[in-house]
């Protein structure tokens, strides 16, 4: 099979969007499929635009998101059209609406993707800034999307019910195929019991990595850390990602690691050596769209402790890769969960296992891609 | 069980938001449940609010709600503590959030409600023009309604699965209750038979009731209308609440009647009529948090036509009371699915017979009141 992965931006490059598109479109190659990448893509907006959206800025403390413009997204899609007219592919690919929004082609489109618009508005706090007009287009563009779709393939139940709840897409070509892993990473499980078996029992130690204090749930994450060290209990978190606000007072058993690029291999094992020693990861997001960070952590047998928002709850399945709370539950409740846990260290160690197991079986690249790979046949 | 119903209009006026908050106190009364109404709430802005709001209309196309605000939200729950001092209510049913959202009181909190403003933003066009500062403060005040509520009831899974997955509601506390019809009827089994006789197989009888003509879907009907007859079809299409707009051209076989109203004795008797002479109720929203409108054609033994977005799902089962279809579906998807009906007439009346049936069995207020009483009950 022969596809085209159609982006607006380089989807070779790793650096983009955390790595979805890199490692998506690698896992289809090592499919068999024969991958011809679009994208990067020019981006046009309308006349005009800079300075509707210096306005907005400004005078009305609003965005004009040229993520969601008509124009732009026309344009986009006229790229592909032009230069897929130059390749003889069977299928086009694309993991973002905006390529394929308004692509009239004679193969079919595939969208596989975390989230649409309309979920995300209200939802994601960086939305909630949105002008009128750019509700009205991100709409639009999603909906004629949507339209063109053979396949509507999502990452989560959550974003598989928005398009046939808000969109009204058939539920027919609506599946949900979960994304992987963004991470290379070949352990077998006596790897995994070796990692175990250096996880110190009588330290609790959790990993939190996020860029956004709030939306990732940080303050939650620092009070029940907190909290456990005051009831006696040896803990130790490593924070990664963001810093606390000036005004959150960190305490010596709290590391603050700030930004760790993956760029660099410094980074990259300082990540790695984080992943291998941490019981929990615990990111307890107010707003998620998916949370590959979850796999990610799954693929060291690291369960995850996380809220069941958005697209978390296809991810995490209580009790079996991590447990997933409400966002108003108490810092005793957590503390409670974990604290049972490491008490009872042998159940600790089999939600390690399993969690390891749903990466293998679940969370990983090559599993998803063959998933997709098959509904494709399907319909070709 | 005395209950405090709150609502932030005066409940016992039944021409009040179509007539839930009526209706869905009227029939807690018939369950037995002693009622304090605690409603008509005045509605008080911040000072400048309105010349403010007037100028960001006129320079941003966006504006404040002058409901879901802080400062009108944190009133709300004041006036509602003090109409329930020295009540001794039980527990304090609201069927909207914003008067409780800042609500401070001993007995618990019960929410019944159809919708949840994250939900709403960008699925309603209508919330398209909201100020930033409007989502962020209607956000908070649905967050912190939700953690108030002892109980988080929906009148559907959609809405239920927004409180989870946007605003990460406790799931033991989440219930879904459909909301019922906002009609007197006493319609019988007998009754419905009787207008299945009067219907006539020879005539297809469209009825279209909603206030918006694109959101309710009315060009969809329209297309179908003309659809049918262009195929030889008998066809009449009764379109109720709104006109067409003027460019639509309007045949002889459809009859626009514009807003008929509920309150006058020859309205009701209108509506009555049309409910139990046509053959389907056809309403294919682009946007429905619930349709109280399905439950009513039900309850004349009207299966309804419809799409699956929002809350109708949990409304209307396909091929039990009614077919919900795709935003997308085309005119001869609608014609195949009516014309089928029609030429095996015995297929359309057991649907009738179902949908009545639904109607007795699920979408009625007192089957409601009867669940949401005993899910009160259980929390006392």
């Amino acid at each position: 099979m022969k596809a085209a992965y159609a982006t607006t931006f380089d989807a070779k490059d790793v650096n983009n969007w955390s790595g979805t598109p890199f490692f998506m479109s690698n896992a289809f190659r090592q499919d068999n499929v024969e991958i011809d990448y679009i994208g990067s893509l020019k981006r046009k907006l309308p006349a005009g635009f800079k300075l509707k959206q210096v306005w907005n800025k400004y005078i009305c403390d609003q965005r004009e998101s040229p993520r969601f413009n008509i124009v732009a997204a026309q344009f986009y899609s006229q790229q592909v059209a032009e230069q897929l007219k130059l390749l003889n592919s069977d299928v086009v690919i694309a993991p973002q609406i905006n390529p394929v929004a308004y692509l009239d082609c004679p193969q079919p489109i595939i969208l596989w993707t975390d989230a649409l618009y309309s979920s995300l508005l209200g939802f994601y706090p960086a939305f909630s800034n949105h002008s009128a007009s750019s509700i009205r287009q991100g709409n639009q563009i999603t909906s004629e999307c949507l339209a063109r779709m053979k396949l509507a393939i999502f990452s989560s139940e959550w974003a598989a019910n928005s398009a046939v709840e808000l969109y009204g897409v058939d539920r027919s070509k609506v599946k949900v195929v979960p994304f992987g892993a963004n991470i290379v990473c070949n352990f077998n499980e006596e790897d995994i019991k070796h990692i175990l078996k250096k996880r110190n029992s009588r330290v609790v130690k959790l990993l939190f990595i996020g860029k956004h204090w709030h939306r990732k749930g940080g303050d939650i994450v620092f009070n029940v850390t907190k909290a456990l060290h005051a009831s006696g209990q040896a803990v130790e978190l490593n924070f990664v990602g963001c810093h606390p606000p000036k005004n959150v007072d960190v305490p010596d058993y709290i590391k603050c690691h700030g930004f760790i690029s993956k760029r660099t291999p410094e980074g990259v094992a300082k990540i790695q050596s984080l992943l291998h020693e941490s019981h929990f990861l615990f990111v307890p997001s107010r707003a998620e769209a998916f949370g590959i960070v979850f796999c990610e952590a799954n693929a060291y047998a690291l369960p995850c402790l996380t809220s069941y928002t958005g697209g978390i709850a296809t991810v995490v399945k209580d009790n079996i890769n991590g447990m997933t709370f409400s966002l108003d539950a108490s810092t005793e409740k957590y503390c409670e969960y974990i604290s049972n846990l490491m008490n009872n260290y042998s159940q600790y160690e089999a939600l390690a296992l399993s969690s390891f197991k749903e990466f293998k079986t679940r969370l990983n690249w090559q599993v998803a891609t063959q998933s997709v790979n098959q509904l494709i046949k399907e319909i070709l | 069980m005395k209950l405090a119903f709150v609502s932030k209009f005066d409940a016992k006026n039944v021409h009040k938001r179509s007539g839930t908050p009526y209706y869905m106190s009227q029939a807690l009364l018939n369950q037995g449940v002693e009622l304090e109404y605690i409603g008509s709430l005045k509605t008080k802005l911040r000072p400048g609010f309105k010349i403010i709001n007037a100028l960001k209309k006129m320079i941003h196309a966006k504006q404040e709600s002058s409901r879901n605000n802080t400062f009108t939200m944190l009133n709300y729950s004041k006036q509602v503590k003090e109409q329930l001092a020295n009540k001794n209510v039980n527990a304090v049913l609201a069927h909207i959030s914003t008067p409780i959202a800042y609500l401070e009181c001993k007995e618990p909190i019960v929410l019944w409600t159809d919708a949840l403003y994250a939900a709403m933003l960008g699925f309603n066009p209508f919330f398209a023009n909201q100020a930033t500062s409007t989502i962020e403060e209607a956000n908070a005040g649905t967050a912190s309604a939700l953690s108030r509520c002892k109980l988080a009831i929906f009148s559907s899974d959609w809405a239920a699965r927004s409180a989870k997955e946007l605003y990460g509601v406790e799931k033991d506390k989440i219930h879904v209750v459909p909301f019922g019809a906002n009609i007197d009827t006493q319609n019988t089994l007998l009754d419905v038979k009787s207008f299945l006789k009067k219907r006539s197989p020879n005539k297809i009888k469209l009825l279209f009731i909603g206030k918006e003509w694109n959101l309710k879907g009315g060009d969809i009907v329209f297309n179908v209308a003309k659809a049918l007859h262009a195929a030889n079809h008998s066809v009449e299409l009764n379109f109720v609440g709104c006109i067409p707009p003027a460019n639509i051209e309007i045949p002889h076989y459809i009859i626009c009647h514009g807003y008929i109203s509920k309150k006058t004795p020859e309205g009701m008797q209108k509506i009555t009529q049309l409910l139990s002479e046509s053959h389907f109720l056809f309403v294919p929203s682009r946007a429905e948090a619930f349709g109280i409108v399905f439950c009513e054609a039900n309850a004349f033994g009207l299966p309804c036509l419809t799409s699956h977005v929002g809350g109708i799902p949990t409304i209307v089962k396909n091929d039990i009371n009614g077919m919900t279809f795709s935003s997308f579906a085309t005119t001869d998807i609608y014609c195949d699915y009516i014309i089928n009906l029609m030429q095996n007439y015995s297929r359309y009346e057991e649907m009738a017979l179902s949908a009545f049936h639904e109607f007795e069995r699920r979408l009625n207020w007192d089957v409601a009141t009867k669940h949401v009483k005993k899910l009160i009950e259980n929390i006392l």
